[in-house]
């Protein structure tokens, strides 16, 4: 059951994390009500410990996004023949490449 | 969704069903690799904790993807509707892992290979966050995954999702409060 001030908090958590996410003081957007400021403040140091996680999370590199595609363009269970055929879009198919003609 | 996949999408507005692959068909799936298969693997990165099992799982759930692209409603929600794949099919491979491991419970594996990716995930903290966002729903994951690590607002979250802003502040509000008590759990078990 959730209590009536359930989207109170939703709302103000949102606008901390809006702050966070842009690199401001988080804590100035916190609910003047003490309860309510408590629990938001808890769960914005949660949110605080994802945006570090997010910032040590890797981005794909190029080398295993080409496997990765080589994979699924090659793989029977996908059958993406023609993929696999244009081996789209590492290397184009011959009749656009100029250096071909 | 970007404008890629968008601009080649089939003039229908629908992928071809059934039957052999169109021209079309593959250059629209080769855009959406383009401009999503960054986000797949990060996302399959946070629940596999391990380089190779994400690119198991982004594979996985490309394969998957083409073999359902009938399935897929409308171009602005190809993104979560990849999430989603990702999700069952990370939640997939963690089932055979414990089946192989003879694990209770898999989420308290560490992984040690030595992968220069897995570096950056170095400590416990990271750890034990990604722990528990493998507890979460489907949904609360795709929420935090799209706020936290794409750094989105909530209304294009709800936009993404194919939701609306109140929803996605509310299982925004749920996820952060489960990840709380996930980790106090935790904080406990290990002191205790």
């Amino acid at each position: 059951m959730a209590s009536p001030h359930e989207p109170l908090k939703e709302i103000a958590l949102d606008r901390c994390i809006d702050r966070l996410l842009a690199g401001e003081a988080w804590e100035r957007a916190l609910p003047p009500d003490p309860l309510l400021r408590e629990e938001v403040a808890s769960l914005m140091e949660v949110a605080e410990d994802l945006r570090v996680l997010a910032g040590r999370t890797t981005h794909l590199r190029t080398a295993r996004k080409e496997r990765i595609w080589r994979r699924v363009s090659t793989s029977r269970r996908g059958v993406i023949r023609r993929i696999a055929f244009y081996r789209l879009p590492y290397l184009p198919p011959l009749w656009i490449r100029p250096e071909a003609c | 969704m970007g404008s890629l996949a968008a601009a080649i999408a089939p003039s229908s507005g629908r992928r071809a069903t059934t039957g052999p692959e169109t021209v079309r068909d593959t250059l629209w799936f080769s855009g959406l690799y383009e401009e999503t298969v960054d986000n797949v693997y990060r996302y399959a990165y946070v629940l596999m904790r391990n380089a190779d099992q994400a690119e198991d799982v982004t594979a996985d759930a490309f394969l998957k993807a083409w073999r359902s692209r009938h399935n897929l409603r409308s171009e602005s929600s190809a993104q979560a509707w990849l999430l989603s794949i990702a999700h069952n099919s990370a939640m997939s491979l963690l089932r055979s892992n414990r089946e192989v491991a003879g694990l209770d419970d898999i989420d308290e594996q560490e992984d040690t290979s030595a992968d220069p990716e897995s570096e950056v995930f170095a400590g416990m903290e990271a750890g034990r966050l990604q722990a528990a966002i493998r507890r979460l729903t489907a949904e609360q994951q795709q929420v935090v995954f799209l706020r936290f690590f794409e750094g989105l607002h909530h209304e294009d979250v709800a936009r993404r999702l194919g939701s609306n802003a109140n929803a996605v502040r509310a299982v925004q509000f749920r996820a952060l409060t489960r990840l709380r008590k996930l980790l106090e759990e935790d904080y406990v078990g290990v002191t205790a």
